[in-house]
């Protein structure tokens, strides 16, 4: 009898196990199945099999890691008794393979394979006498497992060969203040070749980072890059030093010096005439700029601050002039069609959140024929799609670029078929429709918010696009101080710029509210840094000073803390936040709602803690509910003449908790108060932003060339 | 007068349970039909023993004046002892290769195989030392092949084609660029393709590619399309049986996507129960799923077995001798292909050959669309969403149980012009006159 002992960090799947199973036992094989297998979803075919179930559940984690499947196995004097006895140890799955590796150790007579194909192979082999174990082991392996087996047990070979090859390298050393400054001085050694030192340099900050080290790594990176003599390899390792930095979430001296270097080297080589790596050194110039360090996971932005000089260096470079050079169409757009429907393509890349009212309004109309193209769908185009690189070459090369002739080829049966392209958002798919030259089709763009904060205004080129629609006119200010191109009233290439609101059904907003309401703030969407939650925590603090009754409602999804350093520390002063107000009721997460109208009647005060919005359509909903409207000075529009004062009406706008505070007390002080309130926002809501009011700009933008500008030139003030 | 020796650089070679194999097997064996002395070199048979396996079936079809140099490598990401792991690799075996497979890049381009580049190059060398080549070929995959090339050529001269099977630069399966050309990869095949004789692809759209990519090699990319085996189709075609239901079969590495796979279940499913004629017909599907420590172990193992109330059976693969009575015992092929009009597939041709219906599952606008256009029991390729598929099925269905001798023999006559030995043997003797002049024959084919 041959014993099989297979090894699983979770239920094995329905067809992974039962025909290797049954082949296991067709030869003999007595198979036990151990780990964190749940009976209930065992597949039938493995009901027969043996089970040791390990007794951990931790739905939170789900995924089992190596070590801890390991630490319960060890655990278990019943599954390390049948281990030292199995001749077959079998790990299912890759998290399995530690403790499978840990068992062998354990029992050095006994194979130790990772998968059923090869258990299987291991059960024929000893079916035929093949030598087991480890005794089939090469030298090496021997030595390694020799090496293992002694760290198990504490003798004299500990450490030994395996410690030695780690130990330049090791985390634990590298963690250590003393570790990372013996190799920052390595590194600075003499004589090195300046390739071979870059080489290490970049191994030594990578380790360093993983250790925990990251001003480690960027102070690596930045001493070699001091050394070497070369001018393109200095600019590489100066900006990977400033990657780091801002990868750490801080904006040092280090971080502009990089951008320098991969402007200057863009610079030399398009001097030399190789657009392929100036467009390369371009794409870490931009990569820097617009690091989301910088811009998405901080509460401000230099960008917005001064877009005039943040943008110098990058305007400044005449490689980066060249790449935006307008490339321009050869023949205008042509005008709406006359005698047949206008022929529109929409096009996104995956995110088309705000597209469903208008193209369902389009698809009814019959003056319009529509297209969709998601280019996250097309098997071909996505490739091309977030390509920064291949576009600032193609720019570079007038077009003639292998990327180019490939986006021509795809997009041309589009362009020749559409009147009219509206491109949604204006992002990466922006940079491809506007690499080749659209024929006649007219080309609409519609730029949100965030868009300016990411290179791909930047990659747009504007000489190809007709118009560009604005929800708000500060995106529109904003946009024209960090992308010149589009201010051409009068140039040549200009667009013409429209500013209009988002297509929004508000109709089913208008719902009763609860009494309890009065006393409910609600934050819908607090996904983002940039929605500032923390602020709304500030809110409710000194509203419940004064009356206990207030609380805070946050209807969103989580803050996902791994997209960056920024991200991760105002992710850990939110936990903070909500393990003091949570547990009260002063704040209460709803997750993420579908219903937003039922959400709403719960709602009776609608707040905006962003520090930057395009237009905030959760605040337009609230307050055609019915809900107060309190909305922030946002801090990143605050100081330029159009922000969120211009856009809602003055009074709903406050610039700090306290005021925030105020206003809240004044209009929620009695129930009349506030439910006048409340009417008077839900007038100025359906007034302003409901789909029939906003409807005719659409209208006119698809089917005249005018200008259209619903919001009443640069924002404004409303009235309610 | 000696005979010209070839050097061919076959990593893939018979014994190699993989659809490449074929086709290197019938190049070495062209080579000597037309008088040539073959040197393989390719790697041990037990590294593929981690990869897809072997077919010792094969190595019987080898000329035996074939001479094989095996080299003693493997791929160390596919390995499976565990005791052969480090602690590291142990607690994280899938950073471990991810580590690994940079590494391997440090010598050549490619995340696998590029560790190899040193032994391959040293092993051409040897060979060329020993017995002079006249002209060696190597074929991709794995691309490292082409640094061993290469060396020979700039150490000694030797001439050089290479099999590109379906190119490095272009991602077959999306179409667009693989890599750029000022990459590590693009500077690779520039250097390896600008002295080769040949460059040899498998369809029309990728030979257009390279065309287009190396304008300098337009004249000397050539289109030698893989065909099939004349021993591999039955020698008669099944009639149907009355009473008995009908098998549908699938012959091929499972290695297109889930989705598809999905789609073409849930088709099954709505086939089976709304045409009479596939009440209780069986779908078998036969071939490689996955390889080392995921072997047979997939998602679409999962999914294939879960399908096993609607007569699906997933029943491993099936050594390339008995490949012909496979075919014989079914009554239509379900031919599931991922990629479009860059994607040929090999397998392509044998369905055709085998005069059986063929219901094609892959997007309309694919090579084999191309080479299918015109074959009689074909249903055509209309999309990939099972309201279609459903319509294939049910429509090949027909076919299987109304088709006449006659237009069975036409779709074998359809086929017959893709045989192997059609493909390969002008392609050969093409190649071979750009070096040698023409010699007797010495040997005849297995």
């Amino acid at each position: 009898m041959i014993d099989v002992l297979l090894v699983a960090s979770d239920t094995p799947r329905q067809g992974a196990a039962p025909s290797s199973v049954a082949a296991l036992r067709a030869r003999g094989a007595r198979v036990l199945l151990a780990g964190y297998v749940d009976p209930s979803r065992v597949p039938p075919e493995l009901l027969g099999v043996e089970l040791l179930r390990l007794p951990w559940e931790d739905p939170a984690r789900p995924q089992a890691t190596a070590r801890r499947l390991w630490r319960h196995t060890r655990r278990d004097a019943a599954l390390r008794r049948r281990a030292r006895a199995a001749d077959v140890l079998v790990a299912l799955d890759p998290a399995a393979v530690y403790t499978v590796w840990q068992l062998a150790q354990r029992n050095v007579r006994a194979d130790a394979v990772h998968g059923l194909a090869p258990a299987l192979r291991a059960v024929e082999a000893r079916a035929e006498g093949a030598a087991p174990g480890a005794a089939r082991l090469s030298p090496r392996t021997a030595v390694l497992h020799a090496a293992a087996l002694s760290r198990r047990v504490g003798g004299g070979l500990r450490g030994g060969c395996v410690r030695a090859l780690r130990f330049p390298y090791g985390r634990r050393v590298l963690r250590t203040g003393a570790g990372a400054r013996t190799w920052r001085y390595a590194l600075a050694a003499p004589g090195i070749p300046d390739e071979l030192r870059a080489r290490a340099a970049r191994t030594i900050a990578r380790r360093l980072r993983q250790a925990g080290r990251p001003t480690g790594a960027a102070l690596a990176l930045h001493g070699v890059a001091r050394r070497v003599r070369g001018p393109q390899l200095r600019g590489e390792l100066l900006a990977d030093a400033a990657a780091e930095d801002l990868r750490a979430g801080r904006d040092t001296a280090r971080v502009p010096e990089g951008i320098a270097s991969a402007l200057s080297a863009a610079d030399r080589h398009h001097a030399q005439g190789a657009p392929g790596p100036t467009a390369a050194a371009l794409l870490r110039a931009l990569s820097l700029l617009f690091h989301r360090q910088r811009h998405l996971d901080a509460l401000s932005s230099p960008l917005a601050d001064d877009p005039e000089g943040y943008l110098r260096p990058w305007r400044n470079s005449r490689a980066a002039r060249a790449a935006l050079t307008p490339r321009g169409r050869a023949a205008p757009a042509a005008p709406p069609p006359s005698g047949r429907p206008l022929r529109l393509l929409t096009v996104t890349s995956g995110n088309a959140n705000f597209m469903p009212l208008l193209q369902e309004h389009l698809a009814a109309d019959a003056r319009v024929e529509t297209r969709a193209l998601d280019l996250s769908e097309h098997q071909q185009l996505r490739h091309l799609t977030a390509a920064p690189r291949r576009q600032l070459e193609t720019a570079l090369s007038g077009g003639d670029t292998e990327y180019g002739r490939l986006a021509d080829r795809l997009l041309r049966p589009y362009l020749d078929w559409a009147d009219t392209v509206f491109v949604e958002w204006c992002a990466a798919q922006a940079g491809l429709v506007t690499a080749v030259d659209p024929g006649t089709a007219r080309i609409v763009v519609r730029l949100h918010s965030y868009e300016l904060f990411t290179p791909w205004p930047q990659l747009t080129d504007f000489s190809r696009v007709d118009d560009v629609v604005f929800i708000a006119g500060h995106v529109r200010d904003l946009a024209r101080e960090v992308v010149p191109a589009l201010d051409g009233h009068g140039a040549p290439h200009g667009p013409r710029l429209h500013t209009l609101h988002n297509a929004l059904d508000l109709s089913g907003f208008a719902r009763p509210k609860d009494g309890a309401a009065r006393f409910t703030l609600g934050l819908v969407g607090a996904t983002q840094v940039v929605k500032d939650p923390h602020w709304a925590m500030e809110v409710i603090r000194l509203l419940r000073r004064h009356d206990q009754r207030y609380r805070l409602l946050i209807a969103s999804g989580p803050l996902n803390p791994r997209v960056g350093a920024g991200a991760r520390a105002y992710h850990g002063l939110l936990e903070r936040d909500f393990a003091e107000l949570e547990p009260s009721g002063a704040v209460h997460r709803l997750g993420p709602c579908t219903d937003m109208p039922a959400t709403f009647t719960r709602i009776g005060v609608v707040l905006s803690s962003s520090v930057r919005e395009g237009s905030h359509c959760a605040v337009m909903e609230g307050a055609a509910s019915g809900a107060v409207p309190v909305v922030r000075d946002w801090p990143f529009f605050a100081q330029r003449p159009t922000g969120a004062r211009t856009f809602w009406p003055a009074e709903w706008v406050v610039r700090t908790p306290e005021e925030a505070a105020e206003r809240v007390l004044a209009l929620t002080g009695s129930e009349e108060t506030w439910r006048a309130a409340g009417r008077a926002a839900a007038r100025h809501a359906h007034g302003t932003w409901d789909w029939p009011r906003v409807r005719p700009t659409y209208e006119r933008l698809l089917f005249s060339t005018e200008e259209v500008d619903a919001q009443g030139g640069r924002n404004s003030p409303h009235h309610t | 007068m000696t005979a010209p020796h070839l050097l061919y650089l076959a990593i893939g070679f018979p014994p190699a349970a993989k659809s490449c194999a074929y086709r290197m097997l019938e190049t070495a064996n062209q080579f000597r039909a037309q008088g040539w002395d073959v040197t393989v070199v390719t790697i041990r048979p037990q590294a593929w023993e981690r990869d897809s396996g072997l077919d010792h079936s094969l190595s019987r079809r080898v000329d035996p004046g074939v001479r094989m140099v095996e080299l003693p490598l493997e791929r160390e990401d596919l390995a499976t002892d565990i005791r052969s792991f480090s602690a590291a690799r142990a607690l994280d075996p899938t950073g471990w290769v991810r580590r690994w497979h940079k590494r391997q890049r440090a010598r050549f381009p490619e995340p696998a195989f590029g560790g190899w580049r040193s032994a391959l190059e040293r092993a051409v060398l040897r060979v060329h030392r020993a017995h002079p080549a006249d002209l060696m070929l190597a074929t991709c995959v794995p691309y490292v092949s082409l640094a061993a090339a290469l060396r020979l050529h700039e150490a000694h001269g030797v001439p050089y084609a290479v099999d590109f099977r379906d190119g490095w630069s272009l991602d077959v399966l999306t179409g667009v660029p693989a890599f750029e050309r000022d990459s590590p990869e693009g500077r690779w095949e520039e250097r390896a393709l600008r002295h080769a004789r040949e460059l040899w692809v498998v369809n029309d759209p990728i030979a257009g590619f390279y065309r287009e990519r190396h304008p300098a090699l337009a004249d000397r990319v050539r289109v030698v399309r893989n065909g099939y085996d004349e021993d591999s189709v039955p020698s008669r075609v099944r009639a149907p049986r009355s009473g008995e239901p009908l098998t549908f079969g699938y012959l091929g590495t499972v290695n297109f996507s889930l989705d598809l796979l999905e789609s073409v279940l849930e088709s099954w499913r709505l086939a089976r129960a709304r045409e009479p004629l596939l009440r209780d017909a069986r779908f078998e599907v036969r071939g490689h799923l996955g390889a080392g420590a995921g072997r047979g172990a997939t998602a679409h193992a999962d999914l294939l077995t879960a399908a096993a109330d609607d007569g699906v059976r997933v029943a491993g693969p099936v050594a390339k001798a008995d490949v012909g009575a496979l075919y014989g015992g079914w009554d239509g092929l379900v031919l599931m292909l991922t990629g479009g009009r860059y994607v040929t597939s090999g397998k392509v041709y044998e369905y055709m050959a085998s005069g059986l219906p063929v219901v094609s599952a892959h997007e309309p606008d694919h090579d084999a669309s191309v080479v299918l256009d015109g074959h009689p029991l074909w249903t055509g390729a209309r999309s990939v969403r099972p309201e279609a598929l459903c319509e294939a099925f049910t429509q090949a269905a027909r076919m299987a149980a109304g088709a006449d001798a006659e237009t069975r023999a036409a779709a074998r006559r359809h086929a017959a012009r893709y045989t192997r030995l059609a493909q390969i043997a002008p392609a050969v003797a093409r190649l071979a006159r750009t070096v040698a002049p023409p010699c007797a024959p010495e040997g005849s084919r297995p």
